[in-house]
Order: C-alpha cells, then sequence, then structure tokens
C-alpha cells in the first residue's frame, strides 16, 4: 500500500513525483526490512507467528522493542522520521496535481498508522501473555542489523538526497510545506491515537466496535484479503507465471541457441569428417573438381 | 618509468615472485604482499587525483604518458587516468585483495591458481589504464582467458562445459571487438597521415556515420556480452556458478565492468551517431537485461545463480543508463560499476565461505544458519539489503541517479523503458528477502550446520573490505561522484557536438 | 659481377649444399657402431651454416635475372633455416631408435636438399627457376615422409604425396605454360606488365593458384595433408607444415604482389574465396580429431587460410605482416611439435586423450605446449596475438571487413579445439597418464628457443619494424 503511494507520485509535477516516489520508494524498503527483522526477532522469542500468543513484549526484548517503535514511527510518518520527509513530498506533488489522489493519501495514510500502531500496542503492550519459556532478546547478530537499520530509518530523511540525484539539473525544489506536512502529521497522530485507545490495554472496546460495524471488520481483518491476494500475486503469477517461464526461457531458448551454436559445429565437423576418405582417388577427383570450379567462377565473373 | 605503468608492473612481479616461491602459505605471502602494494598504489592514486584536480588541473587525462610501441602502424603503449578510470583502478585493488584473502585456503595447486588470479588482475588493471585501443584490446583478452584455467581447474560442478562456454562467448565478443577496432584504426585519418588506435586522436576523428553504423553494433556487442547483454548472457549464470570464489569475485566484480567501460569508452564515445541512433535497440536488450535478470534470480535455489542472475539484472542496468547518454545516468551508471563491484564482490566471496562450510550452495538446504555464523549471516544480509538498493549503502546511491538521468528523457519510449527498469527494484527485493529468508533465517534444518564456525580472521578480513567501501559510497556519495562528474564533460561536449 | 659477390648472394644456397655434401661423405666414413654421432654433428654443423647465413648482403641478381636476393628473401631463408635448425635439436630423440641406425645422414642431407630448392624457389626471377626449385624441395619430402619404412602408414603417406604432388606439379605447370602463352615470356619482370584479366591468364593464374595451394594445402587442395602429416614421423611432419609451406607462402607473396599486381582485383577475389573455405573447413575438420598429429596437420590447414587475409593486404604492409606471422608460426607450430615429439618418443601417445593429466606427471611439457596452443589461437600477451593480430590489420587495410569477421568467427571455433587439448592435459583426471620422463638435452634446448621466441618476438617490436623496413625497401 505504502508502494501504492510511491508509484502514485508518478502523476505529480514532472520529475517532483517521480524523485519523491523514488526517494518513498527506498525509505520505505528500509522500515519495511526493518519491520521484517523485527517480526523475526519477535518469532524468534516467542516461537509464534501469531499476534495472539504475544503481547507485553517490551520488557523482554527491549531493543526489538525500540527498533519496531522507530519503523513505526517512520512508516507513519512523524518528523524527524525518515518516512515523514519521502511522503511529504509525494503528497506535496500530489496536491499540486490531483486533488483527489491528494486525499486518498492521507486518510491511507492515517489507516496505515493506525493498524501499524495497533501492531505495535498489541505485541508490546496489551495484556501479557503467560509465556511458556520466558522470552529474551535475540542473540547480537540479530539485534546489531536492527539498531543498524533504526538508525538509518531515522536518519535517512536527512540524506542531502536532491544533490545527490539531480547533479546537473536545478536541484528540485522541495521545501517542507507547512500546511501540507502539518495535516499529515496530524492524521499519522491520529492513527496512532487511535490505537492507542483501542489496543494499549486490553479492553473491550475493538470487540464493540466489532459488532457495530460487522462485515466491514471482518474484513479489515482479513487486512481486505490483500495478504491472500499478495500471496496469489507473488506465488501464483510472480513466481509461477513470470519467474518460472524465465528461467525455463532463459536455460532452454536463449542458453539452448547459443549452445546450440556450439552444438551444431561439433555436429558439423562430425558428419565432414567422412569426406576425407584416405583414397587417393578421391583426394585426386576433389582437387580437379576444385581447380574446374575455381576456374569456371572466376573466368565467369572476373574476366574482362 | 610513469607511475601508472607500476599498475601492471607489480602484478607481473608478483607472478614472477609467486613462481619462485612453493607451497601455499609461501604463494599466498607473496599474493597478498603484491596485492597489498597494488592497494597502496591505488589508495595513492585516488589521493593523488583528487590533489590534481583540486589544484585546478583542467586535463583530460592525468599522469598520460606515451611510448611508440610499433612505429609503421603508429600503435603505442600510451596510459593515461581521469576520474573514471581512477575509481575503476580502486575498485579493482581492492577487490583483487579481498579475493586473495578469500582463497586463503587454496591446497590444490596453490602457486599456479595464485598466478592465473593474478595474470587476470593484471589484465585488468592493464585495461583500465589504457588509452590505446591496442594495448586496451590486450589487456582485455588477457583478462578473460585466464577465466578458463581459473574456471576448468579450481572450478566446481559441470566446470569444464561452463568454462568453455564462458571462455568461447567472451572471445567470441572480442572477436566482433576486434572488427569494431580495426574500423575505428582505418577511419582515424580521413585526410591522410597516421592512422591512429589513440583513444584521444580517435575523440577528435569525425568518423562518417556510415562506417559507424556497421562498427557500432560490433563494438558494443563484443563489449556488451563481458557486460551480459541480453541474450549474450547465458555464459554467466554457469560460469559464475563453477568458478571458485575469488574468481566469481573478481569476475562479476571487476571484469564486467570492463565490458560496460569499454561500450562507454569506446563504443558510445567514440562513435556518438550511431550510438544514439541504434540506442534504442540496445535500450530494449538492456532493458531486458534488467528486468529479465531479476526475475531469472527469484526462481534460482543455488545461491551462487540467484548471484549471477542479480548480476546480470545490475550490470544491466549499468549499460541501460550508459545508453541513456545524458550526464546523469552515465554518472549513475559509474557509480553502480562500483557499487556493484563491490557488492557482488561481498556477496561472492561470502557464498564462497558458506559454501565450504556447509558444501552446499542450495538455498533449500540450508535453514538458520544466522545463528550458527552470524557474522557471515549479518554480512550477507547486508549486503543484500545495499544490493535492493536500500539508503545508507552504494546500490541506493548509484540507482537514483541512474533513474534521474533515465527520467530526464520525456518521450514516451524512455519513459517506458525506465518504469520497467525500476520496476525491478521491487523483484530484486523479492528474490534478496526470499533468499535470505529460507537459508538465514528459520530453523537449522541439518544438524550437521550446528557444528560449523564463523568466520576466521581472514574472511572477516576479506569482507569488511567491501564493505567498508559499500557503506562508504553509500555515506559520502559526492566524494566519489564529483570525481566521475569532473571526467564526463569531455564525453558530455563530444555528445552534443555531434549530436546537434 | 665479381666472384665474391655471386659466392655471397649465393650464401645460404652454397652453404646448404656445402653442408648436405659434407654430412653424406662424414656419413660414409663412419663405422656403423658411431653412426649416432651424426645427429650432433649435422646439428652443430647445420647451427654453423645459419650463422653464416646471417651475414646481411645487398640485394643483386645472378644468372641473367633468374636468380633475385634480396634482404628480404635472405631474412626469408634465414627464418627457413632457424625452422630446420630447430627441427634439427628435435629429430634426436627419433633418429636414435635402432631401425634408424643406418639412414641417419640420409635424413639430415634430404632435409638440406629439400631447403636448398625451397631458397632457389624464394629467389627465383623466372617460371623455370622457380618450378625447379619447386620440385627439388617436394620430391625427397616424399622420401622423407615415407623415412619409417617398417610403417605401413608412413609409406602410405609417402606414395600418396608423391602421386598428388605429381598431380599439382602438373596443373602448376599447365597454368605457367598458359602464362607463358598469353605474355611470351617466363621473366617475372616481363610478364608482369603484359598481364591483363584476360580469361587465359584468369585460367593459368587459377591453375597457378592451384599449384601454390597444394603446397600451402589451401581448401580445397588440402586433402593430402591430414593423411601424409599423420603418416609421417613427427618431425618430418612438422617440417612439412612450418617450414615447406613457409617457403611456399613467401613465393606466392612474391609471385602475387609483382607478377601479378596488375590483376589485384582478380587475385584478391580468388583468395577471399580461398581463404572463407580454408579457414572454415580447417576448423571444422580439427573439432573432430583425436590424433595430435592430425588434429595439427588441420590447424595448420586453418592457419593457412589466416595467411591469406595478410597476403589480402598487399604492399608492405602485407608482406610484412605474413613473414612476421610465420617467424612466430615457426616457433609456434614446432614448440607444439616438439612436445608431441617427445611425448611419442617417451611414450608412444599420439593422442589428444592420452594426453589427459600430463600436467601433473609433465609440468614443463604442458606448459610449453599450452604456451604454443595459446600462440596459435592468438591470445595474447604471446606471440601469435601479435601474428593474428597484425594479418587482420592488413586485411583491413584494404577494407575486408566482413572477410575479417569471418576470420575472427573462426579464431573462436579454433580456440575451442586448441582449449580441448588445453583441459585434456590441466583439467581432465587421469588414472594412468603418461608417465614422467625427461626428453633429451637438444629437445629441452629447443622448446627453450621456441618458448623464449612465443614470448619475445611479439613485444619485441623491433622485429617486425625490421621486416617493415626490409619489405618497404622492396614494395
Amino acid at each position: 500500500m505504502m508502494v501504492g503511494l510511491g508509484v502514485s507520485g508518478y502523476g505529480g509535477e514532472e520529475g517532483l513525483g517521480y524523485m519523491a516516489g523514488m526517494f518513498h520508494l527506498f525509505t520505505h524498503a528500509m522500515f519495511k526490512a526493518l519491520l521484517f527483522l523485527t517480526a523475526g526477532s519477535i518469532i524468534h522469542a516467542v516461537h509464534s507467528n501469531y499476534m495472539q500468543d504475544m503481547g507485553g513484549l517490551r520488557k523482554y526484548l527491549p531493543i526489538t522493542h525500540i527498533t519496531f517503535l522507530v519503523a513505526a514511527l517512520a512508516i507513519s510518518g512523524i518528523p524527524p522520521f525518515s518516512g515523514f520527509f519521502s511522503k511529504d513530498e509525494i503528497l506535496a506533488a500530489a496536491f499540486h496535481s490531483n486533488k483527489l489522489l491528494f486525499y486518498t493519501e492521507y486518510i491511507t495514510a492515517g489507516i496505515t498508522s493506525f493498524y501499524i500502531f495497533r501492531l505495535y500496542f498489541t505485541i508490546f503492550w496489551g495484556k501479557e501473555t503467560r509465556y511458556e519459556h520466558k522470552p529474551h532478546e535475540a542473540p547480537l547478530n540479530m539485534t546489531i542489523p536492527l539498531i543498524f537499520l533504526a538508525l538509518a530509518s531515522a536518519l535517512a530523511g536527512f540524506i542531502p538526497f536532491h544533490d545527490l540525484v539531480s547533479s546537473d539539473m536545478r536541484p528540485f525544489d522541495t521545501n517542507t510545506d507547512l500546511m501540507i506536512a502539518l495535516p499529515s502529521v496530524l492524521i499519522g497522530l491520529l492513527g496512532i491515537a487511535g490505537a492507542w485507545i483501542l489496543y494499549k490495554k486490553e479492553n473491550d472496546i475493538p470487540q464493540r466496535i466489532t459488532a457495530l460495524l460487522g462485515g466491514l471488520y471482518s474484513a479489515t481483518y482479513h487486512k481486505f484479503y490483500i495478504d491472500e491476494i499478495y500471496l496469489f500475486v507473488t506465488k501464483k503469477i510472480l513466481f509461477n507465471l513470470v519467474a518460472r517461464p524465465i528461467a525455463w526461457f532463459d536455460r532452454h531458448i536463449v542458453d539452448g541457441f547459443m549452445m546450440g551454436m556450439g552444438t551444431v559445429t561439433v555436429k558439423a565437423s562430425e558428419k565432414i569428417r567422412k569426406l576425407q576418405s584416405g583414397e587417393l582417388q578421391q583426394y585426386a577427383f576433389v582437387y580437379v573438381a576444385g581447380v574446374i570450379l575455381f576456374v569456371l567462377t572466376f573466368i565467369y565473373y572476373l574476366g574482362e | 618509468m610513469n607511475i601508472l605503468s607500476l599498475f601492471v608492473l607489480v602484478p607481473v612481479l608478483t607472478v614472477v615472485g609467486i613462481m619462485f616461491t612453493g607451497g601455499l602459505k609461501g604463494t599466498r605471502i607473496v599474493a597478498v604482499v603484491g596485492m597489498g602494494i597494488q592497494l597502496l598504489l591505488a589508495a595513492w592514486l585516488v589521493f593523488y587525483y583528487l590533489a590534481v584536480k583540486g589544484s585546478g588541473d583542467l586535463n583530460e587525462m592525468i599522469l598520460v604518458s606515451d611510448y611508440t610501441w610499433f612505429p609503421s602502424l603508429n600503435i603505442r603503449y600510451t596510459v593515461g587516468v581521469d576520474g573514471i578510470s581512477v575509481s575503476l583502478i580502486a575498485l579493482t585493488a581492492v577487490v583483487i585483495f579481498a579475493g586473495v584473502f578469500a582463497s586463503w585456503g587454496m591446497d590444490y595447486l596453490p602457486r599456479e591458481f595464485f598466478i592465473t588470479l593474478i595474470l587476470l588482475a593484471t589484465g585488468v588493471f592493464g585495461f583500465f589504464i589504457s588509452l590505446d585501443l591496442f594495448t586496451l584490446f590486450l589487456f582485455y583478452e588477457l583478462a578473460v582467458i585466464p577465466m578458463y584455467l581459473l574456471i576448468g581447474i579450481w572450478g566446481s560442478g559441470p566446470k569444464e562445459m561452463a568454462a568453455m562456454k564462458l571462455t568461447l562467448m567472451l572471445m567470441g565478443g572480442s572477436a566482433l571487438l576486434l572488427v569494431g577496432l580495426l574500423g575505428l584504426y582505418f577511419y582515424s585519418a580521413p585526410d591522410g597521415g597516421a592512422f591512429t588506435f589513440n583513444i584521444l586522436e580517435l575523440a577528435k576523428v569525425h568518423m562518417p556515420s556510415g562506417a559507424q553504423r556497421f562498427f557500432f553494433p560490433l563494438t558494443f556487442v563484443g563489449f556488451g556480452v563481458l557486460g551480459a547483454l541480453f541474450p549474450f548472457h547465458t555464459w554467466s549464470p554457469d560460469g559464475h556458478a563453477s568458478a571458485p570464489t575469488a574468481v566469481s569475485m573478481l569476475h562479476a566484480g571487476v571484469l564486467m565492468k570492463l565490458g560496460a567501460y569499454g561500450c562507454f569508452r569506446v563504443a558510445i564515445f567514440l562513435m556518438p551517431e550511431a550510438a544514439s541512433e541504434m540506442a534504442w535497440i540496445f535500450i530494449i536488450l538492456t532493458s531486458i537485461s534488467v528486468v529479465y535478470g531479476a526475475f531469472g534470480a527469484i526462481m534460482q535455489k543455488d545461491l551462487k545463480y540467484i548471484n549471477a542472475y542479480s548480476s546480470v539484472s545490475h550490470v544491466g542496468l549499468i549499460l541501460f543508463a550508459l545508453l541513456m547518454m545524458n550526464k546523469t545516468a552515465v554518472n549513475g551508471a559509474i557509480l553502480q560499476m562500483i557499487s556493484h563491484g563491490l557488492m557482488t564482490a561481498l556477496f561472492f566471496a561470502l557464498i564462497g565461505m558458506i559454501y565450504g562450510r556447509t558444501h552446499t550452495r542450495n538455498i533449500y538446504e540450508m535453514g538458520g544458519l544466522m545463528k550458527v555464523m552470524p557474522f557471515l549471516g549479518v554480512m550477507y544480509l547486508l549486503g543484500g539489503l545495499a544490493s535492493l538498493g536500500l539508503p545508507g549503502f552504494s546500490g541506493f546511491v548509484a540507482e537514483m541517479t541512474i533513474f534521474f538521468g533515465a527520467f530526464q528523457h520525456l518521450d514516451l519510449f524512455h519513459r517506458a523503458a525506465t518504469i520497467l527498469v525500476v520496476s525491478s527494484i521491487v523483484v530484486t527485493a523479492v528474490y534478496v528477502l526470499r533468499a535470505v529468508g529460507i537459508f538465514m533465517l528459520g530453523q537449522i534444518k541439518n544438524k550437521e550446520h550446528l557444528k560449523l564456525q564463523d568466520a576466521k580472521w581472514h574472511e572477516k578480513l576479506s569482507t569488511i573490505t567491501l564493505m567498508i567501501g559499500i557503506i562508504g559510497i553509500g555515506v559520502f556519495p559526492l566524494w566519489l561522484s564529483d570525481t566521475i562528474l569532473g571526467s564526463l564533460q569531455p564525453f558530455m561536449d563530444r555528445l552534443s557536438a555531434y549530436l546537434h | 659481377m665479381t666472384g665474391f659477390q655471386t659466392v655471397l648472394l649465393l650464401r645460404h644456397e652454397l652453404l646448404l649444399i656445402l653442408a648436405a655434401v659434407g654430412i653424406i661423405i662424414f656419413d660414409l666414413l663412419l663405422p656403423p657402431e658411431k653412426k649416432t654421432r651424426i645427429i650432433h654433428s649435422s646439428t652443430i654443423l647445420f647451427g654453423a651454416v645459419f650463422l653464416l647465413s646471417l651475414i646481411p648482403v645487398e640485394s643483386g641478381e645472378l644468372f641473367g635475372g633468374s636468380f633475385q636476393e634480396n634482404r628480404l628473401t635472405g631474412f626469408m631463408k634465414d627464418i627457413l633455416n632457424l625452422a630446420v635448425f630447430i627441427i634439427f635439436l628435435q629429430s634426436g630423440g627419433y633418429l636414435r631408435k635402432k631401425e634408424n641406425a643406418h639412414k641417419m645422414g640420409e635424413y639430415f642431407a634430404l632435409i638440406i636438399f629439400t631447403l636448398t630448392g625451397m631458397d632457389f624457389m624464394i629467389s627465383s626471377g623466372d617460371f623455370l627457376t622457380f618450378f625447379i626449385g619447386l620440385e627439388t624441395a617436394s620430391i625427397p619430402v616424399a622420401g622423407l615422409v615415407a623415412y619409417d619404412q617398417f610403417k605401413s602408414r608412413s609409406a602410405e603417406a609417402g606414395v600418396k604425396l608423391i602421386l598428388l604432388s605429381a598431380l599439382s606439379s602438373g596443373v602448376l605447370l599447365f597454368g605457367i605454360s598458359m602464362i607463358y602463352g598469353a605474355t611470351g615470356s617466363i621473366y617475372f619482370t616481363d610478364i608482369a606488365p603484359g598481364i591483363s584479366a584476360s580469361p587465359l591468364v584468369i585460367l593459368g593464374f587459377i591453375f597457378f593458384v592451384s599449384g601454390m595451394g597444394f603446397k600451402i594445402s589451401l581448401v580445397p587442395f588440402h586433402l593430402w595433408t591430414a593423411d601424409v602429416y599423420e603418416g609421417a614421423p613427427v618431425n618430418v611432419t612438422a617440417y612439412l607444415s612450418v617450414v615447406s609451406k613457409g617457403a611456399a607462402v613467401f613465393i606466392f607473396a612474391i609471385i602475387l604482389f609483382t607478377v601479378f599486381k596488375n590483376i589485384i582485383q582478380v587475385w584478391e577475389n580468388v583468395l577471399y574465396a580461398l581463404a572463407v573455405l580454408t579457414m572454415t573447413i580447417g576448423n571444422l575438420f580439427a573439432i573432430r580429431q583425436d590424433n595430435i598429429k592430425r588434429f595439427l596437420a588441420f590447424s595448420s590447414i586453418a592457419q593457412a587460410g589466416f595467411i591469406l587475409l595478410g597476403i589480402m593486404g598487399t604492399g608492405s604492409l602485407g608482406m610484412t605482416t605474413i613473414v612476421y606471422f610465420l617467424l612466430i608460426y615457426v616457433f609456434t607450430n614446432l614448440a607444439a611439435f616438439g612436445v608431441a615429439a617427445a611425448i611419442y618418443e617417451a611414450s608412444g601417445v599420439e593422442t589428444i586423450s592420452g594426453y589427459k593429466g600430463l600436467y601433473a606427471t609433465n609440468p614443463r611439457l604442458s606448459l610449453v605446449m599450452m604456451l604454443a596452443l595459446f600462440s596459435l589461437a592468438g591470445i595474447p600477451p604471446v606471440a601469435g596475438f601479435f601474428g593474428k593480430f597484425f594479418l587482420f590489420t592488413s586485411a583491413g587495410s584494404q577494407g575486408y571487413f566482413i572477410l575479417i569477421l569471418i576470420a575472427v568467427a573462426n579464431a573462436t571455433v579454433s580456440l575451442y579445439y586448441y582449449l580441448l587439448v588445453v583441459k585434456a592435459m590441466f583439467i581432465d583426471k587421469n588414472d594412468q597418464p603418461v608417465s614422467h620422463f625427461k626428453s633429451p638435452l637438444t629437445m629441452r634446448i629447443s622448446l627453450l628457443i621456441c618458448s623464449l621466441g612465443i614470448f619475445f618476438v611479439g613485444f619485441a617490436s623491433g622485429i617486425f619494424e625490421y621486416i617493415m623496413s626490409l619489405s618497404g625497401m622492396l614494395f
């Protein structure tokens, strides 16, 4: 979804939207990778993939806790984390071109911060599950990348991007526009606040809302089935329908052609070997035939 | 004695030194000393270059020196460097230095191995300092042919087939190249006078466009084969997979850049008209390379195959950027050469180290290795993150610059190609994370793997050297990109002079 | 012209005749049990001849223009002398075999006589001298090919060579007579102005090319090559493929450049076709050969195709590139044949599959062989790279870029089969490789000379420039 936000940047003001989209794509890669790794760390600690098995982990996994928080803040676009800068630029670009897109992005940004902080609060706060084994922080080799990425997520926004990427053009004018940035941050905070209320402490508000909204919640519970769609897209389409045929094509058609050239040469060599019979008469015949052929050809073509 | 010639002389002397030593210990010490000197020389060269440029030197090439070799044919030994070659020389020095450490335990015919490996490096260094197409071509072939022995003798898997395929395809490419170079030579004196192979001289000559149309594709494809241009990339997966670690490192890390560098410095620079006319063909091919390499990597089970296809994709991106023919994109292309050189060398080094422990490269036969060998695991992960273009690493800077340059073309064709190529980043993320997820994280699949040890000191040295480069460029990109940009001006001038 | 000047101009030929006669007499005087002495003494004597002939002599002509000597022809003869000297160094091991004891003298004498014939041929100023030289150079070779009298293959090869050689000589002579008919002269200087692209001249020219094509083994006149090379003793094969072929190439180029210079258009077209055929067919046949001599035979056919590219450059550049290439070819091919001979004498192995695992047991021989093969394939930094590059440059100077394209494609194919031999020696494993052996001293010296040549002739641009200056005087 956030990548969708990034891609929409294409619609924006020529280079600006594009640049912003790219910028976001990269910062997004960074904090998504961080989330991915923290998830790994949590699973490592709890030996489970399910959120209902987690809760109150902040005491047990301090490093994971802080780094996850950084990633969550970055993805929600809270300053000064990297997501703020890149998202801000996308919004700015969208604002100048397409208002509808702009507002949609505002709303989705709010939802993003809501869902990510729902995760955060449920896992690290919330009710404390009784664990069979006491969860413990991951070893150093897992936490170092976490810390590294967290630092990067926190600071990447300050990379002087426009100088880097537009070395011979005029730098993009990308001053943070308060009128755009402020609502964006507020919406992000709103999402966080919503998650706080609903999930910080174990309570029955979510259930009541569920009852109220019925189907909509169950659809969102399944993330609008986006995970299923995602799996379908990657596994079925990307892997089976794109990557596998490409791998096959590469092995059998492209490489087959290259190898085929070699094989044909060797085969040809094998075939013509028999022409060299070892018989004197044949040698003499070929010789004389060659002479005659040459004479005929060249007298015909080159004679004056 | 010209200081640049030391870059050829030191490896040659190292080779001679190795000839007179025996055993693994002796040879590798000589090799380390020789390549260490080479690394210091390269470091000196970088600082010297910056100092010279800082003092306001406006020459296109510095440290130029010129000796007549074959006077009757006007073949000369001309050397000189600009910012681009300086950075590539530095890259080569780093990679070969790391490569020597990566082959620390080469116990089968160690003397022959190091001799052949360093001969290959000699070719690469010679190639980057050459300004005369004859010597350039000589060093180019010198860099390619040791691959046959290196893969054939010290490789693994279907090594004979892989070695033969790689050598023949690359030499086939260089055969095309030879014709291209001869064409440049014989069209170098339109007003009479001596023909020349000198790049700087050739740059002053306007080759007839008809001749350009004939010789440009030969030259571009000739170099492009080494840059794994689709559909001439099939040597790459097999070759890289079978090659011993240090050779994969050097080959993917540096040798493939020879192809890209040649495409830039010879094909596009000297035949700009045909280049811009035919760019569309090669843009299509390179776009295919980029996307296709990335998708090709997804389905691979063998770590080396994954990295080989990823190299096809990344080097394809370099060629793609060169064909955009504007300053930003070309700058990005050269950044990408350096960045990918370090990254892929790191990957191959790590894969070699992991393979040396687990004796398998099949990702499905491994799992949870992060717990057993945290150092190697973390390094692999960082390399992977660099590969998918995470900020803070070199890949990000390079790719961003390339996409910006590419995006300066406003027409539909270029834009469509660019968007297609950009999408490969997503695919890159898929194959990098997929591999990491399968073999690094999760449960340990093979109980035997629990006994494995983490990296030894020489392995750490080898990988850390490369990692410093990757992060260094990621954090201080301007330093490198300024070095390159200063040298791109003649290229841009020539392009604009002939295209308008 | 004084007698001394005459002697000087004829120094190669006279010294060779003296050496040959001396060897025959020495052979007669030696008692049977001491016959082996003849090997070393002949080699040393020939070395002296080689050194003495190096005296630089200004150009001149003898016998009313029938004999033309200049610095370039002198240099060509020196190359041939050098090659024969290396071959003599390599022959010791073979000749020492018991069945050869009574005919060692003949071996040396016959080779030197044929060499004299070649020298006359190179210096010929008219078609008669040329033809006599050619025949003197051909007929004794058949005797050498059949030298292994107890091997049927050797005898068969001798017969094949003499019969086909007679056929080709007939065609050649026919061609010469037509050219005589068209121009009314046999002297090169008189013929040249009268040559035009008339059907009769073209007919005569193609007959002439077919005759020379036989000696140089150009396709389709090459069919004798493989059988004869395989049947003959290794050293004789080396002689055929380097010296015999080299001499024929030299005179072929000289005649094309001087006599047929009026119809360059015609002969370039003929050579174009021959070059394409020769390279392609030679390569295709070479791929699947297992016998090393047959393999080298086809590889030398393919190499002849490359030489034609040099000839097509015409002028001093063309001449220089082919002389330079042949100088490199001497070192290269003799290194390959030398290793093949050494291995054959020590173990009787003469197949490529028999070479498997050779590096483990005989590393130095393998390295020399690899150098030679790389040089044949034209891989830098060895000399073959320079030789081949300049041949292509020569063709490029006349704008034959498509032909170069065909040639480089063929060079890539040739790399494949050269690498197959490298693969056998270095990569393939073998349970019973050729066991370690020490070859005779002279053989090791010869291989050292060849290796040095392979290494340095390319880098030492002085050699190329020297040849350039020599041929610059003439063309």
